[in-house]
């Protein structure tokens, strides 16, 4: 009777959590859908790319986040599939400081364009990369914020994550975490590669 | 569906944990409704000004123009004008109507309807409401600060709404706020869809949840898809304005790569026209359930309503350039366009037809919410009718932005989205506040807003159809608009009548609110939902024992009913004879 009563429970916060994540996933999809969609009118309307007079921005720094941020979302899921136990600690704080490492090679690509004279109001492929990347670090900010999140819920539970529910929301955020990932993987590759 | 464990609340002990920081959904559900009411005075007042300054042109404004437009001696000054029927569109749209019947009947309805104690999420509940009112505050700032508010239209197109359009801070506060209550309503949006698809009841099936429930969750559906665009759209608004990035500004196009003011009529309105259905499909629900209670028979054809709304939810997302048919969209675009707005007709007239259906042979009370809910019925089927003309490529290159447009707006989501919304209210109110408004005053209250807005938004129909352009200051220095002075008195006047009638509502409703002794029986309109099952104002548990749903929710004027009543509960085994 009582693992039938936990068993419904379990269910419930599996149900909730999931659909609630996906409305939330699907949310955030159609705001970078709209940046995207902004990027192909002003791609596909312009006679060369990037814009005359415009060089490509260098690839290096944002390669490194591109590393780093696969790196971090690697080692959340390693984080996930080891099922939270205390011996995979140092899954979490890898994924969490490669995710600061992220912000900060953002700051540091923010200052490499002033360097080489690309400003906001350089004209609309600066104001692309400066716009997506500034929300999307927003975004990852977010993130990290909830990563601080899971870190309490971890430690406070001494990192075992005996019910769903609790298993449901440190979920929630490393597939977000995920998801931040990929918005980054199809800017790297529209703002800056092709 | 679910038999899922549901914690009781405790009951709240302090002010702050009751009134402010309430997790309750009916509390955040009383929130949403006074912020709406609130906001619904402003913007109405604000509308008032408008109509006075097309009527009276030059003549100050009566009573408090003195005191608001000291400069110009009480007139109305043009630019303050740009920014009367900005923020007039505003905050009737996003800070009346939203709050209203998406939160507050969003939050009061959603789980008393379906049997749940409360939200799947209180605290994200209450956040929305916070964040809400966070924007709220932003928005009516951006009245004060220098230069004044926003005045680029509710649509804020660039270049209307950059730098050059509109300089001063009102237009970024303005964008931050629509921005930030984007942000409210998506979370709002996530309980919602939440709650609906895991909290009913045991035995409820989707087609067993009311119409009003299938409206809110909808309208959810299409919030959580479509807030984000506008959120995407006036985040860089606000960046072309405070960073300096070009997305918006043209300057010699292509060959700078500078960016594209069109581009934001695409974003906007891609969340634009589904907002139209966030508005009025709510209301639509309500009256759909209202009908079928007041009739006393079966809503007629109910899962065929629930379907043509659905459909209208997707079909909703592939129309939005019926906004932009001048703006030199290339012909092929324009049809396509043209062909699927016109196909909402048939889901429309589907439901249209479900509605007349159901009242149609039956023993109709007419009831203050019946009245308000018959009055929506009215004013959607003229408000859709002329959508048709605007649909339409070649009628609309002469009526695009005419005040032909704004009265058709104004009919399909001012007039039956309001009127929606007082039905709603005069029906809820024993459940949520334990009293009764008074029937009298009520109908008193609907006939003279029924022949008020009526006057008012027929005339902008007429003016429209004359050519009257929908955002001048002063139409009559052109001598083709002279004649239409009179027109113009009338729908002022009838404005002015229609405004003072909400003296009698608030009136009416303050009193029932804080005042009246006499309490509401449990069921008073006698009809079978789940939230009329449990005592009057809903205890703060809503529900003692989840309840058991056997039947649907229409289940009125059976002749199988024996024991007395003409309606049975939907924790009752359907009667059969
Ligand atoms: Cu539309």
């Amino acid at each position: 009777m009582e693992t039938a009563v936990n068993n419904k429970i379990n269910h419930q916060a599996e149900l909730q959590g999931s659909v609630a994540l996906i409305v939330a996933l699907v949310s955030f999809s159609m705001l970078f859908a709209t940046l995207f969609l902004g990027y192909s009118v002003f791609r596909l309307t312009s006679d060369m790319w990037p814009p005359a007079g415009m060089a490509r921005i260098p690839l290096t720094i944002p390669t490194l986040s591109t590393v780093i941020v696969l790196v971090s979302s690697a080692f959340a899921w390693i984080l996930e599939k080891s099922g939270y136990e205390r011996k995979s600690m140092s899954f979490y704080f890898i994924s969490f400081f490669t995710g600061i490492g992220f912000v900060v090679c953002q700051f540091y690509l923010w200052n490499m364009l002033k360097t080489i004279g690309v400003f906001t109001n350089s004209g609309i492929y600066p104001s692309m990369i400066y716009a997506f990347t500034w929300i999307h670090t927003a975004h990852m900010v977010l993130g990290l914020i909830a990563f601080i999140y899971l870190g309490f819920l971890l430690f406070k539970n001494n990192w075992i994550l005996d019910d769903s529910i609790k298993l449901q929301k440190a979920n929630s955020v490393l597939r977000f975490w995920h998801f931040l990932a990929v918005i980054w993987l199809m800017m790297y590759a529209l703002l800056f590669v092709l | 569906m679910a038999f899922f464990e549901q914690n009781i609340h405790h009951p709240p002990k302090t002010f702050l944990s009751k009134y402010i920081f309430s997790y309750d959904h009916k509390v955040i559900g009383k929130q949403f409704l006074w912020y709406g009411i609130f906001f619904l005075l402003v913007g109405g007042l604000m509308a008032l000004m408008i109509r006075w300054a097309l009527a009276y042109p030059g003549e100050p404004f009566p009573v408090i123009g003195q005191f608001l437009f000291p400069t110009s001696n009480g007139v109305i000054p043009p630019d303050t004008y740009a920014m009367l029927f900005t923020m007039h569109g505003t905050i009737m749209i996003f800070y009346a109507i939203t709050p209203i019947l998406i939160g507050a009947f969003g939050n009061f309805c959603i789980p008393l309807m379906i049997g749940a104690r409360d939200m799947v999420f209180p605290l994200l509940n209450m956040l929305s409401f916070h964040i809400a009112a966070v924007s709220g505050f932003i928005l009516l700032a951006s009245l004060f600060v220098p230069l004044g508010a926003a005045a680029g239209g509710w649509t804020s197109y660039p270049t209307l709404s950059t730098l050059i359009g509109s300089p001063g801070t009102g237009q970024t506060l303005w964008s931050l706020a629509i921005f930030v209550l984007g942000v409210s309503s998506t979370m709002g949006a996530i309980n919602y869809i939440t709650t609906i698809i895991t909290l009913r009841a045991p035995g409820m099936g989707y087609f067993d949840m009311p119409l009003t429930v299938w409206g809110l969750g909808l309208t959810a559906v299409l919030n959580a898809i479509f807030l984000p665009v506008l959120g995407a759209g006036v985040l860089l608004l606000i960046f072309d304005r405070v960073f300096g990035t070009t997305f918006f500004l043209a300057g010699a196009a292509a060959t700078t790569g500078t960016g594209d003011p069109v581009l934001f009529q695409h974003v906007f309105w891609i969340f634009g026209h589904p907002e139209v259905y966030i508005l009025i499909l709510p209301a639509w629900g309500v009256v759909s359930d209202l009908l079928s209670f007041f009739a006393r028979k079966p809503a007629f054809g109910a899962k065929a309503t629930a379907l043509s709304m659905t459909t209208i939810t997707i079909l909703s997302t592939l129309v939005y350039g019926h906004h932009m048919f001048t703006t030199q969209m290339s012909p092929l675009l324009t049809q396509t366009f043209m062909t699927l707005t016109m196909t909402i007709s048939i889901p429309s007239a589907i439901f249209f037809a479900n509605w007349l259906g159901t009242i149609w042979k039956g023993s109709i009370r007419f009831t203050s919410p019946m009245l308000f809910s018959m009055g929506v019925v009215f004013v959607f089927g003229l408000g859709g009718l002329t959508g048709l003309y605007l649909g339409t490529v070649t009628t609309d290159l002469y009526l695009h932005d005419t005040y032909f447009v704004v009265g058709h707006f104004h009919y399909t989501m001012a007039a039956s989205v309001l009127l929606g919304s007082f039905a709603a209210v005069y029906f809820w109110m024993p459940k949520m506040f334990g009293t009764m408004m008074c029937e009298f005053w009520a109908k008193v209250h609907f006939w003279i807003t029924m022949l008020g807005l009526n006057g008012v938004f027929m005339g902008m129909l007429f003016m429209g159809y004359a050519g009257m352009h929908r955002r001048l200051y002063n139409p009559f220095v052109y001598d083709f608009l002279n004649k239409l002075v009179p027109i113009n008195e009338f729908t002022t006047i009838s404005a002015i009548v229609m405004g003072f009638a909400q003296i009698i509502f608030v009136v009416n409703f303050v009193h029932a609110v804080f005042f009246k002794k006499e309490k509401a029986s449990d069921n008073p309109w006698e009809v079978g939902t789940l939230e009329w099952t449990i005592p009057s104002p809903a205890p703060n548990y809503n529900f003692k024992e989840i309840p058991v749903v056997k039947c649907g929710p229409h289940e009125l004027g059976n002749p199988a009913l024996t024991n007395g009543r003409d309606f049975q509960y939907q924790t009752e085994e359907l009667a059969r004879g």
